[in-house]
């Protein structure tokens, strides 16, 4: 009756990975998140990615590179998947709540209200910030990633961070305080 | 660099390294006042990204990837291979349903994990013959260190069986006309006692001793008793009238 578990020894491999696992799954799920504005869907697609990962993980050299390599899957896993099923913007508020525990009531007001506006913002300005702030992309990698040029990489994150701080600081004066 | 070179990079990148970048903001007290207020939005900006992660999510990752292992590792040796498949399509028409996949926020991992884990066992549910107790003695002794002069009556399936990351001791008991699924996570401590019922069965985590009890039944009848009876198994039985 009793059935004795397949004990099978722990490769490298499989050290790597779960190391891999243990420090980046919580920056794919943020990535994720961000991309798909869905938790549940968020956390399917970070599993498929970490998956994808494993059966192509002899092809990871560095594990410097790791980060940027399972984002690369990540979003390639997204597009494939779930681009059609992302919700509408309207559903998202029920779906965001928020720990906010431990942060200054200032910070919480800031980093809600930023959360707010990066809701609402279009893909193609969320996206390269996400990849610079989350993933650690420089400028050059983001436009290899996108397929755009470096000009047009450095526009978006430049409009991105505009949008952002105009709904803390008001329009007018976001704009001031970037152009001396 | 220039005035209008520098707020230009550090509208479109403020955390640069770049060292032409760096000595203008040595050099520009008007400039470095930018960065600072730059680097202060970047500080709200990165916790405003930093959305709560789920707990347990690596753990529930590591236990795709290992069931995905397992299976592979089985299929290649051929052996078992009907039992298997069955075990792949349980976990197919689970994680279509969504239990094991993803599940929503607060969902238990370990009921997750006992649910999808008994889909894979049915023969567990529908035997009868009673196991002897000296078999599980020995099974709690070497799985969980627990020695157990008095074992629960009417334990009627026994397997020591991986349960995602976890190590399991896995018993049914007949009661009455309705069957309880009874595991022992030996090397999980739950932090807290609680039930649960989700996709049809009723469940509970009771912490106990180094480890974990969790019951599994389409009712929670019997679980008050069976509670009883486990702890007074593991820990000995309680002194009343102290
Ligand atoms: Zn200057
Ligand atoms: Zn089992």
């Amino acid at each position: 009756m009793t059935v004795t578990p397949v004990i099978l020894p722990v490769s490298s491999k499989q050290r790597q990975f779960d190391a891999l696992v243990r420090t980046l799954s919580g920056d794919l799920y943020r990535y994720a998140y961000w991309l798909c504005r869905d938790n549940a869907l968020a956390q399917d697609l970070v599993q498929e990615t970490f998956l994808r990962a494993w059966r192509s993980i002899d092809s990871l050299r560095e594990s410097d590179a790791a980060k940027a390599w399972l984002i690369t899957i990540l979003r390639r896993e997204h597009a494939r998947l779930y681009e059609r099923k992302t919700p509408p913007v309207s559903d998202i508020s029920e779906i965001d709540v928020q720990d906010e525990s431990g942060m200054t009531p200032e910070r919480a007001g800031e980093s809600g209200m930023i959360r707010a506006a990066m809701l609402q913002l279009e893909p193609k300005y969320r996206e390269p910030l996400l990849m610079q702030v989350l993933g650690g992309f420089s400028c050059d990698e983001i436009a290899r990633e996108l397929n755009l040029s470096g000009a047009a990489v450095m526009t978006q994150l430049f409009r991105a961070r505009q949008k952002l701080k105009a709904v803390l600081l008001g329009k007018d004066e976001a704009e001031l305080y970037e152009l001396p | 660099m220039n005035c209008l070179e520098f707020r230009r990079q550090l509208a479109v990148d403020p955390k640069t390294r770049d060292a032409v970048f760096l000595q203008h903001k040595q050099e520009c007290p008007r400039c470095a006042e930018a960065h600072a207020r730059a680097m202060s939005f970047e500080a709200s900006l990165a916790e405003a990204i930093a959305v709560p992660v789920p707990a347990n999510l690596a753990d529930r990752i590591l236990f795709a990837q290992a069931t995905e292992q397992r299976n592979q590792a089985r299929m290649n040796r051929g052996r078992n291979r009907g039992r298997w498949m069955q075990y792949a399509a349980a976990a197919m028409v689970l994680i279509a349903l969504g239990v094991v996949g993803y599940s929503r926020w607060n969902r238990p991992v370990l009921a997750d994990l006992a649910i999808a884990h008994l889909a894979g066992e049915p023969l567990a549910m529908t035997s009868h013959a009673a196991v002897p107790d000296a078999l599980v003695q020995r099974e709690f002794g070497m799985r969980a260190s627990i020695t157990m002069p008095n074992v629960p009556t009417g334990v009627t399936y026994l397997s020591d069986c991986p349960l995602g990351p976890y190590h399991i001791v896995h018993m049914a008991m007949a009661q009455d006309n309705d069957p309880v699924t009874v595991m022992y996570v030996a090397d999980h401590h739950q932090a807290e006692r609680r039930d649960f019922n989700q996709t049809g069965w009723f469940g509970r985590e009771i912490p106990l001793g180094a480890g974990t009890l969790v019951l599994l039944g389409k009712s929670a009848q019997s679980f008050d008793h069976l509670e009883t009876v486990w702890r007074d198994a593991v820990n000995g039985p309680r002194l009343t009238g102290l």
